[in-house]
């Protein structure tokens, strides 16, 4: 059995007194609530970790670089990126969006059939176009801004096409839910 | 306290007497900064590798049902691009233990994700090397350039493209003197300040086809020479004929250093790291500038 031990403050002057019955654990009350049990479930032992995909990423100017993403694709080829974005490009105006488009399936199909885009047009005709053509390409290497497309540039008659055609109707109506009478 | 006063005298008699024809020069630090990572040492890459083994260890399974609709072709074809492991059977030994699968993976390792590899083919249909260099074709297969470049192996100092996780300083043979280009500020100009007589400088010794960023309009450092232009490394010596030249930090940006012919001065021009500046310079020069450069 312990004895009670007695000790006394000098300062205050005040008595504490602290007694123990029985040998065992001393029973201090925590200021903290109980904290509540929490049901660890299935499959919520541990952090989310998803499978991830070690990337290879080619960006625009060449470069190679590595990141990890959940997508299942471990090769990506980036068309436009901080690489030839004019805005953070000041110093190479070379480097550009169009560039990027150049390597694109229009532009293989554009130089295939050059031959018939110029035809039952004048020379003079021409060579106002490529001009027209080499000044919207330097202000958007300057600017970033793409020249606002002309709704019509030239009667090209595509309109004409489709402009007395009805589609046929082919089959009977399909059946419709008949009304409730209320 | 003194001797905090004593400096600001010195600085002080370095702006203002330069009417007296005290010479004064604008020295440029001019660096490119790394271009990829660091080399990471032995140690690191072995710690690296280790965190990456376990990451891959405690990944969930692949959630194939995501990311493929059941019976298209794309889900057919990663399908069958997998090694899936053999179930566990009952009466079978496995010597490995138990295989226990969910989801077409064995729970007791890593998963090992295969994706099938489909490169389309250019319309030229050369040979299989031609597709790695033919720009033009977007299916082409990624490869990761190499961190030691041409420039490297041949070691071609004034190339901008080497040592390519490294900080790479410009220096001028100037007057038989390797060192950082360095320029007078003259009686015309010297109300202009000293970084921007050093860009000039730069641009009359380089050509106009470069593009550099001053990092500040204040010097770095300075070094001060004797009339025997010997460096001075007392503070106190109070010779009227001392010069000082100014340290000025810039970067390069784009383009490159083009020695021009008409310059007498300045006869070669290297880009070079730490280490080889230090084997290269003036023993007593590199005292005073190697607190400057950087060790990556």
């Amino acid at each position: 059995m312990f004895t009670s031990v007695l000790s006394k403050n000098s300062i205050g002057g005040r008595i504490s007194v602290q007694t123990r019955g029985y040998a065992g654990r001393v029973q201090i009350q925590s200021a903290l609530p109980k904290r509540p049990l929490k049901k660890i479930r299935i499959g919520k032992a541990r952090p989310a970790i998803y499978y991830k995909f070690n990337t290879q990423v080619e960006l625009s100017d060449g470069s190679v670089i590595t990141r990890r993403s959940q997508y299942p694709k471990d090769e990506l080829r980036m068309i436009t990126d901080q690489r030839n974005n004019p805005l953070w490009n000041a110093s190479k105006p070379d480097a550009s969006l169009l560039d990027a488009e150049s390597k694109g399936k229009l532009n293989k199909f554009k130089s295939k059939f050059a031959a018939f885009e110029q035809s039952g047009k004048s020379e003079t005709e021409v060579k106002e176009q490529e001009a027209k053509a080499e000044a919207e390409r330097l202000h958007r290497l300057k600017t970033g801004i793409t020249a606002k497309k002309v709704e019509k540039e030239e009667d090209d008659f595509l309109d004409m096409l489709s402009s007395n055609y009805e589609e046929e109707k082919l089959g009977g109506n399909l059946a419709q839910k008949e009304k409730k009478k209320k | 306290m003194m001797q905090i006063r004593q400096l600001t005298r010195s600085f002080a008699t370095a702006t203002t007497t330069t009417t007296s024809n005290i010479p004064i020069k604008s020295s440029l630090i001019l660096s490119r900064t790394p271009i990829v990572t660091q080399d990471i040492s032995e140690f690191e890459k072995l710690f690296y590798n280790y965190q990456e083994e376990l990451e891959r260890r405690l990944m969930w399974t692949f959630p194939k049902w995501f990311y493929f609709k059941k019976g298209t072709v794309a889900e057919r074809e990663f399908s069958e691009a997998q090694n899936y492991p053999i179930p566990n059977a009952r009466g079978v030994w496995f010597p490995q233990g138990n295989p226990d699968l969910k989801h077409g993976r064995d729970r007791r390792f890593k998963q090992e994700v295969i994706l099938p590899k489909k490169h389309i083919e250019s319309d030229n249909n050369n040979k299989e090397e031609d597709s790695d260099n033919d720009f033009d074709n977007v299916g082409r297969p990624i490869r990761a350039n190499s961190r030691i470049t041409k420039f490297d192996k041949e070691n071609d100092q004034t190339s901008l493209e080497r040592k390519l996780p490294r900080t790479l300083y410009l220096l001028v043979n100037q007057n038989g003197n390797w060192k950082f280009p360095s320029f007078n500020v003259l009686s015309e100009n010297e109300n202009s300040g000293l970084h921007k007589i050093a860009e000039d400088g730069l641009r009359i010794i380089g050509g106009d086809k470069i593009n550099t960023w001053s990092v500040s309009n204040s010097p770095a450092a300075v070094i001060k020479y004797d009339s025997n232009n010997k460096i001075i490394h007392n503070t106190d010596n109070n010779d009227q004929l001392i010069t000082r030249e100014f340290l000025i930090k810039s970067h390069i940006i784009a383009g490159k250093f083009d020695l021009q012919k008409s310059n007498n001065s300045v006869s070669d021009f290297k880009w070079l790291v730490k280490e080889e500046i230090k084997d290269l310079v003036d023993i007593s020069y590199y005292s005073k500038i190697d607190h400057l450069l950087s060790d990556i």
